[in-house]
């Protein structure tokens, strides 16, 4: 299963869906427009590649690996 | 009186129209028993009064952290108060799920739609946006005010009943059933979506188990963004355009190149400000003030008081002292704006941000927390108003306490003369240590404060990423100029009061004799000598050398001088004064090269000069001031301490042995460091996250 930390960086994505534990981190990456079906991006890793930048709905955040961990994409 | 709440996204340009709005005249005060601040703004518009609440940053209705609750729970209360809304044009389709929220929850909301000009849309059908939704549109830019008229326009005339907002994808979600008090029918529809959100707050409000209710999280989600899709496609058309891809990027966020470049950037900003043009501009400053003010004020007071009369003291040392040193330090406070809100707002802090993420995550600190520490180095006066417009208050209070840690370039004369008088040529690898010295104290205490007392705010989400953009003109100057205000009025006064006062101990005993002339002993010579013992330890135990540290709480050059000064030399460089160093007759004498040594290292660390002070007990609060202001002593004192024993362990018994002594403590420390974590991991399951909680360790807990 790939998710957003472990696919190739520059390349677009679907997403399938976010599975993690934590109902708070699903919730916030859902209210950012994370939702299922959404195309989406990671553009680039930081120094020691812990934090993702990620380009999704027309606009560019970060996130660290460990809430990247958890957007399975396609 | 108009009442509004404005809310947005965190990020949005909030606080910024609520200031353009308001005239920044906003009462700040606490909501009831918590630390978050209610902001309150009220202005008059057209004889119209208005009344506007800031709230903080939200994403949606159900909150993550304590300040989002807050936001929430007020909009709740006031829910039939509208809502200005403002959106932020680059992220429109995030921005909007709160809008449908807000609209969900039955507010009238008035959408604030800021930034257009540097976002990906091209046009946008405000009309239409306004019929589709059901709520009134305008497009603002919230730093210009001029562009505010037309939101004031419609804030004074702004009608509830006329429009009602319209949810078709509500009617898709089947709504669970629930028994309610009269009183929260109205809002049936909203709790209920939020129990089918599972929102804990709501869930307990009711005394629902959220186990019984249906998980919609996922739905509703994707039903408002498909909504909003939808609606968007019909009103508003885009440029395809994404940050953080572009060719500048691929250079500045190189792996390899980024360092560099920052520190490239910071050191031209440092050498800019502190050096060239800053340092011209103080010069000049201070000529016109030599030239029109001080000097023709002294030779007439001199002439009618005669040379030796207290006032000419007063006017000469405090007063046209204390204005010298305003002068020369507000080139400095402007170039440090300039460059700050440069590097800021061109989009590249951010970008550092997330490159050295990783690291400076680790100590707590951030970008701009950097820039802050790094400018240090020129001046710590200047450099901790640069923390002022930092978001978390947090890593803006450490920002501030460690700037002072950043050997200052005021401290370089003591370490030229001292440390020249002792270390000869090896005098630059002493000021190369001195240096070094300060940031390592200043990063290992970022991490104990991080650890403990300070922890800066957890950032998962919220780093976005701002296009490159270019500064406007009209900005700077009003950056500039607030700045360079809020510098003279704020510390200005206080620093010409802090130069009186030391003055007045330097030239007055205690009976109030005036003593300027060397006819009897001040108060800060009694001081000197009083305090003095507490410093034998640290190997320089004299009342000269005390009563020079003390002088130099009003500004670290002050020491070289006041040494001088008390050897009875004329001027205060020079090998005269370093030769009477080394002269058991005179008053300022170091017995042994590791006395300087602990000397230059304590007044490295020992006090930040009273200009910081004040600046920081404006910045931070008194409480955190005199916090940092003891934990600078007690550090400086223990490693004076440290730096003088061994090196005087050095000079007796000779470097191989000493080394070999510190070698064998450092080894059984490592060793028992090591034991310790053994022992602790002993108590550790082994399989960590994949453990079903059977296995031996698991079960003995």
């Amino acid at each position: 299963m790939n998710n957003l930390a472990n696919v190739k960086l520059g390349k677009n994505y679907i997403i399938e869906g976010i599975s993690t534990s934590s109902i708070k981190n699903k919730r916030r990456l859902l209210e950012l427009g994370f939702t299922t079906g959404q195309k989406i991006k990671p553009v680039r890793k930081s120094l020691l590649g812990k934090v993702f930048l990620i380009e999704i709905r027309g606009y560019t955040l970060s996130i660290k690996r460990t809430v990247a961990e958890a957007v399975i994409v396609k | 009186m108009k009442k509004f709440n404005l809310v947005g996204n965190p990020n949005t340009g909030k606080t910024t129209l609520f200031n353009s709005l308001t005239g920044g005249h906003e009462h700040v005060g606490n909501w009831h028993g918590v630390t978050v601040e209610e902001k309150v703004g009220r202005y008059k518009y057209k004889n119209q009064d208005i009344e506007i609440v800031d709230l903080p940053g939200i994403y949606s209705l159900t909150s993550l952290s304590y300040e989002e609750q807050v936001a929430i729970d007020y909009i709740l209360k006031y829910r039939d108060r509208p809502v200005i809304n403002i959106c932020d044009a680059s992220n429109i389709q995030r921005n909007l799920y709160l809008t449908l929220s807000l609209l969900e929850l039955g507010v009238k909301v008035l959408l604030v739609i800021n930034q257009i000009e540097k976002s990906p849309i091209c046009k946008i059908d405000t009309a239409r946006l306004q019929r589709v939704l059901g709520l009134q549109v305008v497009i603002v830019n919230a730093s210009d005010k001029s562009s505010l008229v037309k939101l004031n326009e419609m804030l004074i005339k702004f009608n509830e009943d006329n429009i009602e907002a319209k949810l078709p994808y509500i009617n898709n979600i089947i709504l669970p059933k629930l028994n309610m008090e009269e009183k929260d029918r109205n809002l049936e529809k909203f709790y209920l979506l939020k129990l089918l959100e599972r929102d804990e707050t709501v869930a307990k409000k009711f005394n629902v188990n959220l186990q019984d209710i249906p998980d919609k999280l996922e739905e509703i989600a994707s039903a408002r963004y498909s909504y909003i899709d939808e609606v968007l496609a019909k009103c508003i058309s885009l440029k395809q355009k994404v940050y953080g891809q572009s060719k500048l990027d691929r250079i500045f966020m190189n792996r390899f190149l980024a360092l560099p470049i920052f520190i490239g950037l910071l050191a031209l900003a440092f050498y800019l400000t502190f050096f060239s043009i800053g340092a011209l501009c103080s010069e000049g400053l201070n000529y016109i003030l030599d030239r029109f003010i001080t000097s023709p004020v002294s030779s007439w007071l001199r002439s009618s008081l005669g040379e030796n009369s207290w006032v000419v003291g007063l006017f000469e040392v405090a007063i046209a002292g204390g204005l010298g040193s305003i002068l020369s330090f507000l080139p400095q406070v402007a170039l440090l704006f300039f460059f700050l809100s440069l590097l800021e707002d061109s989009g590249y802090l951010s970008r550092i941000a997330f490159v050295f993420e990783d690291i400076l995550g680790k100590v707590g600190l951030s970008g701009k927390s950097v820039y802050t520490l790094l400018m240090g180095f020129g001046c710590s006066t200047t450099a901790v108003l640069t923390a002022r417009n930092m978001d978390d208050k947090n890593s803006k209070i450490k920002t501030g306490l460690l700037t002072p840690y950043m050997s200052c370039s005021a401290k370089f004369p003591i370490y030229a003369v001292i440390g020249g008088a002792f270390f000869g040529a090896n005098n630059i690898f002493v000021i190369l240590g001195l240096y070094l010295l300060g940031v390592v104290v200043a990063i290992l205490l970022s991490y104990i404060f991080e650890k403990t007392i300070l922890k800066s705010k957890e950032q998962t989400f919220i780093l976005e990423f701002p296009p490159y953009r270019m500064m406007s003109g009209k900005r700077v100057l009003s950056v500039l100029w607030e700045n360079v205000r809020l510098f003279l009025v704020r510390v200005g006064t206080l620093i010409v009061s802090m130069n009186i006062i030391v003055w007045v101990l330097g030239s007055f005993s205690f009976t109030f004799q005036y003593v300027a002339g060397g006819n009897g002993e001040s108060m800060l010579e009694t001081l000197g000598r009083i305090l003095a013992p507490i410093f034998a330890p640290l190997g320089f135990g004299s009342w000269a050398l005390v009563s020079a540290l003390i002088a130099g709480l009003v500004a670290k050059e002050v020491i070289v001088s006041s040494i001088a000064m008390f050897n009875g030399v004329e001027s205060s460089v020079g090998s005269i004064l370093q030769d009477s160093l080394k002269n058991p007759a005179s008053a300022v004498y170091f017995a042994s090269p590791s006395s300087a040594l602990a000397y230059l290292v304590f007044s490295l660390l020992y006090f930040p000069c009273l200009a910081t002070a004040t600046v920081l007990s404006k910045e931070i609060g008194k409480k955190w001031t005199i916090i940092g202001i003891v934990i600078e002593l007690v550090v400086a004192y223990i490693i004076a301490m440290l730096v003088y024993n061994v090196a005087r362990a050095i000079e007796v018994f000779g470097a191989i042995k000493v080394l070999c002594i510190i070698g064998a403590i450092i080894i059984v420390l490592v060793a028992l460091v090591y034991v310790v974590k053994l022992i602790k991991r002993s108590n550790v399951c082994p399989f960590k996250k994949s453990c079903d909680r059977s296995c031996k360790k698991c079960k003995k807990k």
